[in-house]
């Protein structure tokens, strides 16, 4: 039988789980959608230790929610940060079909999860007293689910290996060193004082902005290559415009 | 599955290993008499004990940098400077408290909080002494244990940085982006290397509960065994915390204050008050790990048969071992300039984690050893017995690290002797067609002797 | 390449932590630091301080108004006013005085040119740097806080010269102190000045600045009270 304390903390971090999960689902920016799961994941580390699965729960938090949510959040921070859904159907009739086939698949799991009957609780009361928990999980896993364990540890690892190759880009000839480029720079008299830096305007900067060269045309030294070529340079006439709002505002109130 | 289960179980020989100590995980100390309201006074003292050692850190820590600077350190507020802690933290409250427009206000004012709060929530584990009578309770000196204690503080510590990386997106601007992910993947790099080297304490205390690895200290303190250990965990230690010379989350000149650049008033206090609970959190594993925790040092421990291991006397060594690491803390601050973050981060990945996993397979093998699974004969050296196989163990990854000492200086010499060769010894000046002057230690081709050597030939 | 020194086994093993010595042993050494307001290092005899218009043994100004040291400020700190001496308010030898003097110490960038330019040597610089303060007006001072502290035989001008005297013999130094005559004339002409003003209807020179603790001297360690 649950002691009250377990049932209280169930029941105050079970609808919060359910809050969060929503979140997740519902949030409108990405960043707390992740904040969301990483709470939905310390809860469910908590209910872990709460069934004395110690180990099991503490790995949880540390394992995915300091490593794998922490690594989900660094790249929803640098690339998604102002991305949004679009919510235009590529596909006809997308929407329909998949909430009716999500619902059968609820309703098929739910029916057979239940049919399940469980036996009285045993809890881990004996093995943790008995052997250790820690000792214990380690029993299991590396003696009667070692094989299980180590090919799931090769997985990961090709896993690993096989996004170092893809995101790798082999190198032709040796780096150059800051020397060797300030040595080319001058011998080859071209850029010695060195590339123009993106332009500063009144209300914007950002690496993908040229600056203005003294007669008015971007400046494409002043971007990366690699954004011009994907074109993704944006053009700042936008900003020049605001600048001139800005100086006519400010002309305007000294006239008044 | 039997037979598979078997097979397996044949392979790695588990039911062998199985056969250690039973319940050796579980916490060595008592909490049967230990009631609710007892835990709860027994959280509010180790609060107050933070907050206490926070206020007389930050004075400890600006006085001693004057020192090592020459200078006084702050002497006006109150008798030495004392109190200069209180006027800063009075400033701080009253100070305005800034919104950025930018930024996302709920993780904005979420995210100090965060960092704050899992500071203190990894000091609950640390045993600061062993059984005392409390309000008529005999309870350790500790608010909790579990079988799986040093991980719950690494846990803690990593949903602590989510404190920080929230504070660096949350601001709204760039420069808190930048150090607050900077901060962040410095954090997990190094908290990977403080794991491993514990992992060698685990294997030698048999437990990671924090009362258990103290109880087994107490023969021996595991920085003598584990010295490597101890030196890793030093190193990372000082990259967990943000402190200099690895502090390139808030390095001024770089980023303006890194991820709490947008910060002010208590929000900013918060973070200030969680980086040194960190500190103080981290210092205090590290007694635990690898000083024995709140045991007397060894001479003193022999006194009047352990009079001075018991009872309240714990909490006296626990807190001179603490501020030892504190003063060491506040010394490498005084001392080392800032690394360079892709130097730093080469160092993490690329030497301490190899280095540490090779030192844990090297521990594994020692305490097998120990353990006797290589053989039980010893010999006996002035009246100690040693076991064999430890003896041949330790030899051989001594003469192991010896070898790969030998053969990375040689290559090193070899570099340096390539790089020196390359220099000649005289040069012509104008042989590029304009002159160059020569280098230290070259000499110029001296114009009238070319000459001279010229028309003697002709 | 010249060979570098080679240091023992020792010094090479503990090199890398030498740093640490070095901290460690400088937190023994003697502070160096002085604790302002306790201590104070005394100044060099020709510190530029705050000014001072010095007067004739007698009393009178040495302030002719030339306005020369304002000409020479380059910071144009200095506002002077001169006025004529008339056989009734004689306030220094010869023709003019200055009437209105004050220094601007907002601006005044302690170069000491309007010293070298004075030719009469009545601006002098004197040691006192502890001119801080928190708003603009207290920050002009006035003649009367600049003019030196009235000493033994000296009367407050305005008074006439001594007899037979004339500017010349001023500025050659033959008048040593003030004379019976001045001071009966002294006693019979000059009203009791009230709220700072003299009885020719200019500022201050009755009122004596230094006992009311309105003129910090040379050895002055206290603010000035306004």
């Amino acid at each position: 039988m649950t002691g009250t304390g377990e049932q209280v903390l169930f029941w105050v971090l079970g609808p919060i789980s359910v809050l969060a999960a929503l979140g997740l689902l519902f949030a409108k920016k990405a960043v707390h959608a992740a904040i969301g799961m990483a709470l939905v994941m310390i809860n469910l580390g908590v209910f872990y230790i709460a069934n004395q699965a110690d180990f099991l729960g503490i790995i949880q938090i540390f394992v995915y929610t300091g490593a794998v949510m922490m690594l989900f959040l660094f790249v929803l921070m640098l690339v998604g940060v102002d991305s949004s859904d679009s919510l235009v159907e590529t596909l006809k009739g997308q929407k329909v079909a998949s909430l009716l086939l999500a619902l059968g698949l609820a309703v098929m799991v739910f029916l057979a999860i239940g049919k399940v009957a469980f036996p009285p609780m045993k809890g881990l009361d004996s093995v943790n007293a008995g052997t250790g928990n820690v000792t214990g999980v380690a029993n299991l896993i590396f003696g009667q689910y070692v094989w299980v364990f180590e090919i799931t540890s090769a997985l990961l690892i090709t896993a690993a290996l096989g996004a170092m190759v893809l995101a790798h880009r082999e190198r032709i000839g040796e780096r150059p060193s800051q020397r060797t480029w300030s040595e080319r720079r001058i011998r080859e008299n071209r850029n010695v004082a060195g590339l123009p830096a993106p332009g500063v305007y009144a209300r914007h900067n950002a690496v993908d902005t040229p600056a203005l060269l003294p007669d008015g045309t971007p400046s494409q030294l002043s971007v990366s290559r690699v954004l011009s070529a994907r074109e993704q340079v944006i053009t700042p006439v936008r900003h020049v415009e605001s600048e001139h709002d800005i100086e006519h505002e400010i002309e305007e109130g000294r006239d008044r | 599955m039997s037979s598979l289960a078997f097979a397996a179980e044949a392979v790695t020989g588990i039911p062998h290993l199985a056969a250690a100590v039973p319940g050796a995980d579980n916490p060595h100390a008592d909490f049967s008499d230990t009631p609710w309201w007892l835990s709860l006074v027994k959280a509010l003292l180790v609060f107050v004990f933070l907050l206490v050692n926070t206020l007389v850190v930050i004075w400890f820590e600006r006085r001693v940098i004057g020192r090592m600077q020459q200078r006084p350190g702050p002497n006006r507020t109150g008798p030495f400077g004392l109190l200069q802690t209180l006027a800063d933290g009075i400033k701080l409250a009253l100070k305005e408290d800034l919104t950025p427009k930018n930024a996302d206000k709920v993780v904005f004012a979420l995210a100090p909080m965060i960092a704050g709060a899992m500071a203190f929530v990894s000091f609950a584990i640390i045993p600061m002494g062993p059984m005392v009578s409390m309000f008529g309770h005999r309870t350790p000196l500790q608010l909790t244990d579990t079988p799986v204690a040093v991980l719950l503080v690494l846990a803690v510590a990593g949903v602590g940085v989510y404190g920080i990386v929230l504070a660096g997106w949350s601001s709204g601007s760039t420069y808190p982006l930048l150090g607050g992910l900077r901060s962040t993947a410095q954090v997990i790099s190094y908290e990977i290397a403080m794991g491993l080297a514990l992992v060698a304490i685990f294997l030698y205390s048999g437990s990671m509960s924090t009362s258990q690895i103290v109880y087994s200290q107490r023969d021996l303190w595991y920085i003598l065994p584990a010295f490597f250990s101890f030196l890793v965990y030093v190193v990372t230690m000082v990259g967990e915390t943000n402190r200099l010379p690895f502090d390139l989350a808030e390095g001024e000149g770089e980023l303006t204050g890194g991820f709490h650049t947008e910060y002010s008033s208590l929000k900013f206090a918060m973070f200030f008050l969680g980086e040194y609970v960190n500190m103080f959190t981290v210092s205090a594993l590290a007694t635990t790990m690898f000083l024995g925790g709140w045991q007397a040092p060894p001479g003193i421990a022999a006194i009047n048969d352990g009079m001075f291991n018991h009872g309240w006397w714990g909490l006296l060594w626990f807190v001179i071992k603490l501020w030892l690491f504190m003063f060491f803390f506040v010394w490498l601050r005084g001392s080392l300039p800032r690394v360079r973050y892709d130097q730093f981060m080469r160092f993490g990945w690329k030497f301490l984690i190899p280095v540490t996993l090779a030192w844990v397979v090297a521990v594994a093998f020692i305490r097998g050893a120990q353990l006797g699974y290589f053989g039980n004969s010893s010999v006996g050296l002035a009246g100690r017995e040693f076991p064999v196989a430890t003896l041949i163990i330790v030899g051989l990854i001594a003469a192991l690290a010896l070898a790969v000492t030998w053969v990375w200086e040689g290559k090193q010499a070899e570099k340096q002797a390539a790089a020196e060769a390359q220099l000649p010894e005289e040069i012509d000046p104008f042989a590029g067609g304009y002159p160059v002057p020569p280098l230290p230690g070259q000499r110029l081709r001296e114009p009238s002797l070319a000459i001279e050597k010229e028309s003697n030939r002709a | 390449m010249p060979e570098q020194k080679k240091g023992g086994f020792f010094s090479d093993l503990f090199a890398p932590v030498g740093g640490f010595g070095v901290t460690f042993a400088t937190m023994f050494r003697k502070l160096e630091t002085e604790e302002y307001p306790e201590e104070k290092r005394p100044t060099q005899p020709r510190f530029h301080g705050r000014h001072q218009l010095n007067r004739h043994p007698d009393g009178l100004e040495k302030c002719v108004g030339c306005e020369l040291c304002a000409w020479a400020c380059p910071a144009d700190a200095i506002l002077v006013e001169g006025a004529d001496n008339t056989d009734d308010a004689r306030f220094s030898p010869g023709e003019r005085y200055g009437r209105v003097y004050q220094i601007n110490y907002l601006r005044c960038i302690f170069c000491g040119l309007c010293i070298e330019a004075c030719p009469t040597r009545a601006l002098t610089m004197t040691n006192f740097y502890e001119l801080a303060d928190n708003n603009r007006g207290d920050l002009i001072f006035t003649k009367e806080q600049l003019l030196a502290p009235l000493q033994e035989g000296m009367l407050t001008p305005p008074h006439p010269m001594v007899d037979g005297m004339e500017e010349r013999d001023y500025y050659q130094g033959k008048v040593s102190k003030a004379t019976p005559e001045q001071e009966r004339w002294v006693s019979e002409h000059q009203a009791e000045p009230e709220d700072g003003l003299a009885w020719t209807g200019d500022p201050v020179e009755g009122v004596d600045t230094l006992a009311g603790g309105r003129q910090a001297t040379r050895d002055t360690d206290k603010a000035v009270k306004r």
